[in-house]
């Protein structure tokens, strides 16, 4: 409810500028619905969820409805304009778990096309890896469906553009003082080339990061890396203790990610990323872990909890683009979790369908399996 | 003996022959024809003559740099595309993400690749090594890619040099066979000028599919500025 009110609030305020001009306003709307309905079967055997201690459903939904309106004007040179994406969440069909959040709520003003003020809630758009994105502090997409649409942050944003780059200054204001963060990017291109170095003050933390990617022909590939004094994920120790992170900030941890993508032909695809983050858990640590479960259940994570992760997918799709396989797995070459996900995907007009498995192969895992049927529309 | 003087002629000027040209420069009267910064375009891919997909979008050119919006259908819609000469990204309006693209890529499930749609620049890629008139009136031009990096080793262009507008054009492997033919038609303006009304894009490895792209509202200049030709832009 406070959410709600909040989002209002930013709304009238974004669209005072635009009803002061209402006739020349460009009012624009669109309408996703996504079904999502997902068979689990729990692994009896594993030893995070030993005989489904958790008593995780067999059968779940979820509905999910992103009304998107966006509105533009111009004054003479200084465009304005809005952009509101809500989200209205139901589980397993329960009227209690109803759920209303706008997604992203924010105004911008732009001037000649080079300056960029932006004030509301956006989605961070740093990064070049394709799963995981490191330099964005604030969420990670979902490993499995990274088309996912995720929260915005409220921020101020200025954005300079130049040909050859941009700079952005971002003001991330939070409920407390001591919340406070803000960020200062710069982004270059150059020939087949863009990369990027952002500085992050995160309340009372430091990030430093950047990304790199070059395209040829039929291949792209791509780095991304932080060095941050914070740590989002506990930790295990000797005696079987949970660490937690705002006690592990005595030093710099860097995360990084690189990844190559190849396009064989019009239909064959073929991806692989690497992701390596200091602060997770060492060969050791995972011993440690595995040692003291149920206890420790907090930093389990069914793709990997490990320092390095390994991702490969091949994809072969119709010249069309109306049918796309896709086989996808994840290793974490420390604790060993292994998922492979085939992955089917069918288009037809403002219509998606996606169907998809993940088979855990690994005693920390909580599922044998997980199948998704999608159903999307674009309206 | 015409076509043999122009086939002479075309020989000296692309072997930089330091005589003095007579014959007009027929790669940069191509890119003329086809330059526009502004259009409205409707795609349509098709099977066996029958519609497979469709795309609407707004088209933005400034130079050798590219720009699409896309408009419809709705699952694309906010979609952008965009080609600075040497690279090429695409927007994800439903991520706010931005991922580069490989040049050869196919376009979108279309007939045309990357580089056909978003890299319109024959003098630039192309040299021209013979020329022939054989019916008198329409001339044959055969282009030879400058390097490895073009997509088409060979292109034979038919040219009306009347009007000064190409009527098609097939593009042929390093092996010298044909991988795919456009054809161009043009509709004349009120104030009598030429734009390409459609253009028909054949793969012809597939041989039964073909790709329209409609051309509406075109303008030789349109006023956006340098940066929103940047990636910067892209994501704004």
């Amino acid at each position: 409810m406070k959410s709600v009110k909040y989002g209002m609030s930013i709304l009238l305020f974004s669209l005072l500028p635009l009803l002061s001009n209402g006739q020349s306003t460009v009012w624009d709307y669109q309408l996703i619905v996504e079904l999502k309905n997902q068979y689990n079967h729990p692994d009896k055997a594993s030893i995070i969820n030993k005989d489904n201690r958790m008593k995780i459903d067999k059968l779940s939904s979820l509905t999910e409805l992103y009304p998107v309106v966006t509105a533009g004007n111009d004054w003479g040179g200084l465009l304005n304009t809005l952009q509101a994406e809500g989200n209205l969440t139901n589980y397993n069909f329960d009227k209690d778990s109803v759920r209303f959040t706008f997604r992203e709520l924010y105004t911008r003003f732009s001037w000649k096309g080079s300056h960029h003020w932006t004030v509301g809630k956006k989605r961070l758009d740093w990064g070049t890896g394709m799963l995981w994105n490191p330099t964005n502090f604030y969420i990670q997409k979902d490993p499995f469906r990274t088309q996912n649409r995720l929260e915005g942050i409220f921020q101020l944003n200025y954005t300079c553009l130049f040909t050859t780059g941009s700079l952005d200054v971002y003001v991330f204001p939070g409920k407390k003082a001591e919340d406070f963060s803000y960020s200062l990017k710069y982004n270059y291109t150059g020939k087949r080339i863009d990369a990027s170095v952002s500085f992050l003050e995160y309340t009372r933390y430091q990030q430093i990061g950047y990304d790199i990617s070059y395209g040829g022909d039929r291949f792209i590939t791509y780095a991304e890396g932080v060095f941050r004094n914070y740590s989002k994920s506990y930790r295990v120790g000797k005696e079987g203790e949970l660490i937690p992170p705002r006690n592990r900030a005595a030093r710099f941890y860097p995360e990084i990610v690189s990844g190559v993508s190849y396009a064989f032909n019009a239909s064959l695809g073929a991806r692989l990323e690497y992701r390596f983050r200091e602060d997770f858990l060492s060969r050791e640590e995972v011993a440690d872990f595995k040692k003291y479960l149920p206890q420790n259940s907090i930093i389990y994570d069914p793709v990997s909890i490990g320092k390095h992760t390994l991702y490969a997918s091949a994809e072969i799709k119709d010249i069309y683009d109306r049918l796309n396989m896709q086989v996808r797995t994840f290793f974490d070459l420390f604790s060993n979790q292994l998922i492979v996900s085939p992955l089917f995907v069918w288009k037809k007009n403002n219509f998606q369908i996606e169907l998809s498995s993940m088979i855990f192969a690994n005693s920390l895992a909580v599922f044998d399996s997980q199948t998704a049927l999608l159903l999307s529309c674009h309206f | 003996m015409k076509a043999l003087f122009i086939t002479i002629s075309i020989l000296y000027i692309s072997t930089n022959v330091s005589v003095q040209a007579t014959e007009p420069d027929y790669l940069a009267l191509i890119d003329k024809s086809l330059y526009v910064e502004y259009a409205g375009i409707r795609m349509e891919v098709y099977k066996n003559d029958k519609l497979i997909k469709y795309y609407r979008i707004e088209f933005y050119r400034k130079e050798a740099k590219m720009r699409m919006e896309f408009v419809e259908p709705a699952v694309e819609k906010g979609r952008r595309i965009l080609n600075d000469e040497s690279n090429m990204w695409m927007y994800m309006p439903r991520t706010s993400k931005v991922i580069k693209l490989p040049l050869k890529q196919s376009f979108m499930g279309s007939d045309a690749s990357n580089r056909d749609l978003m890299r319109i620049e024959f003098a630039k890629d192309y040299d021209l090594v013979a020329g022939e008139q054989p019916d008198g009136a329409i001339l044959h031009l055969e282009l030879k890619a400058k390097n490895l990096s073009v997509s088409y080793n060979k292109v034979v262009v038919l040219f009306d040099p009347k009007r000064n507008i190409p009527l098609s054009q097939k593009m042929f492997s390093l092996s010298g066979k044909l991988i795919k033919t456009i054809e161009y038609i043009y509709k004349a303006q009120p104030d009598n000028t030429l734009y390409m009304n459609e253009m028909i894009i054949k793969d012809e490895l597939m041989g039964n599919s073909f790709t329209k792209m409609y051309y509406e509202n075109c303008k030789r200049r349109q006023n956006r500025p340098e940066v929103f030709f940047t990636l910067g832009s892209l994501k704004q």
